[in-house]
């Protein structure tokens, strides 16, 4: 069933659509809440939340992108729930966290709190300044945590020059928000 | 948490979508690229065919070879055999060209004559035995001795064979028909043999009208002696289908009827492309091709 009839139930408020959208992006959605938390219990939860959100979204304003809306449900629970983690105890970060501080370090006090929808508007208008194979790659391995070897396999080419198109993205991106008054 | 980790689950919905799949390789097309490509593909082309279709000029020389036979309608592959030709090398006299020419004398033999009495034609011999020269000499009682095809003027009155009187009165020697012809035949000496022609396939003209009378041209001295020249004086036909020597084989386009009058003409082409003139040089009827070396002989 494509994007457009899962969205059709659950504008019909049917139960089928929740099922629906299990099979066919449950999967995907499982494996992105597994990169990031690292733990099974804590991805089913995540992604239990994000259906019911999916769910409920669709009573205020239909998202367009109905897959791409769920994963980015996911991802903010996973980060959400990474955050109460790092509260508690040292969590292990995801993979890709430490690549993206060489961008964009952690603020260590409150005043270098950087707003999140700010850093999402400027990271949106760098990556539409991208080609899309640079889109493709940069957001794969920092949205999806998807491994370079994954990435590589998916482009047909080879893991150094997926390695080499991220550097060059993430140098691009470093002096973009330089440029825009973040610190760097 | 890093905020830029976090930001991205604020991107904007159209680019997670578009990542969900890998975009695909672009191909770039460099239409320049394709265009002079194409350019010079079609340029190479035109060359080509205009190689194929082009004639070659090239201007007749002392240095082209030159055949020089005596015509004989019987002469096929089998008589004119190798063991003919005769390598003579010396320089021409007449012409007072003392440039050696590599050239193929392939005497022929008239049927009626034994192949003991006829003697090979000399090249040295060739210019001042021109039957024109001396008409007399041409008598059929008395053939030249350097003449090596002999006039079947008496017996063989059935078969038109060029004889020298019919060649000498067709062709003068003394009154150069063409220029291309005059210069082969005040050039050309024959001083060697180059190459000589494994295969002439000549096929005669009408031997079937042995008394065809021809009509009195232009010149007095067709016919000399209506005794001893019997009214058979008809110009030599030869229909030129190939002539084969050594590795080269040569077929002119279509068959071709050469007459004594067309010395000179351009007959047609080879199938090289290389053009083809009739030329006289002793009163008999060659083929010279451009370049150097002749084609075929009659």
């Amino acid at each position: 069933m494509n994007e457009a009839a899962i969205a059709a139930l659950y504008r019909a408020r049917s139960e089928d659509a929740i099922r629906e959208t299990e099979e066919n992006y449950g999967e995907a959605c499982r494996r992105l809440a597994l990169r990031l938390l690292q733990n099974e219990e804590d991805a089913e939860e995540v992604l239990n939340d994000a259906y019911l959100a999916l769910w409920n979204s669709f009573e205020r304003e239909e998202p367009k992108h109905l897959k791409a809306y769920l994963f980015k449900t996911v991802r903010y629970l996973a980060c959400d729930k990474l955050k109460k983690r790092a509260a508690g105890k040292r969590a292990a970060p995801p993979i890709p966290l430490e690549e993206l501080a060489e961008i964009l370090p952690a603020p260590d006090t409150a005043e270098q709190q950087v707003d999140a929808q700010e850093l999402a508007g400027a990271l949106d208008r760098f990556l539409k300044g991208e080609s899309e194979r640079n889109r493709y790659v940069f957001l794969r391995r920092y949205f999806h945590c998807d491994s370079v070897g994954e990435i590589a396999a998916a482009l047909g080419t080879s893991e150094p020059a997926v390695s080499v198109m991220l550097n060059r993205v993430k140098k691009k991106m470093k002096e973009y928000l330089r440029k825009e008054g973040f610190s760097v | 948490m890093n905020p830029l980790f976090e930001a991205m689950s604020h991107v904007d919905d159209a680019l997670i979508a578009e990542a969900e799949a890998p975009p695909k390789k672009q191909k770039r097309v460099y239409w320049i690229s394709v265009a002079v490509s194409a350019a010079t593909a079609a340029a190479v082309a035109g060359l080509l065919v205009m190689n194929a279709k082009r004639t070659p000029e090239i201007p007749l020389s002392p240095h082209n070879g030159i055949v020089s036979t005596q015509t004989d309608p019987t002469v096929t592959e089998s008589t004119a055999a190798p063991t003919d030709i005769i390598d003579a090398p010396e320089t021409e006299a007449s012409s007072g060209s003392s440039v050696p020419v590599l050239t193929t004398v392939i005497p022929t033999t008239a049927p009626t004559t034994s192949p003991s009495t006829v003697p090979t034609t000399s090249p040295t011999t060739l210019p001042s035995t021109v039957p024109t020269a001396e008409p007399s000499s041409a008598a059929p009682t008395e053939p030249p001795a350097t003449v090596p095809t002999s006039a079947p003027t008496t017996a063989e009155p059935t078969v038109p064979t060029v004889s020298p009187t019919a060649s000498q009165t067709a062709v003068p020697s003394s009154e150069p028909t063409s220029e291309p012809a005059s210069e082969l035949l005040n050039s050309v000496a024959p001083t060697a043999v180059s190459d000589s022609p494994t295969a002439v396939n000549i096929i005669t003209g009408p031997t079937t009208e042995p008394n065809t009378v021809d009509e009195p041209t232009s010149e007095p001295n067709t016919v000399t002696d209506p005794t001893t020249e019997p009214n058979i004086v008809t110009d030599p036909v030869f229909y030129i289908e190939f002539a084969d020597f050594g590795e080269y084989r040569y077929e002119l386009q279509e068959d071709v009827r050469v007459t004594p009058e067309m010395v000179g003409d351009a007959l047609g082409f080879a199938m090289d492309g290389r053009q083809v003139f009739a030329c006289r040089t002793d009163g008999n009827l060659i083929l010279v091709r451009t370049g150097a070396e002749f084609l075929a002989y009659g």
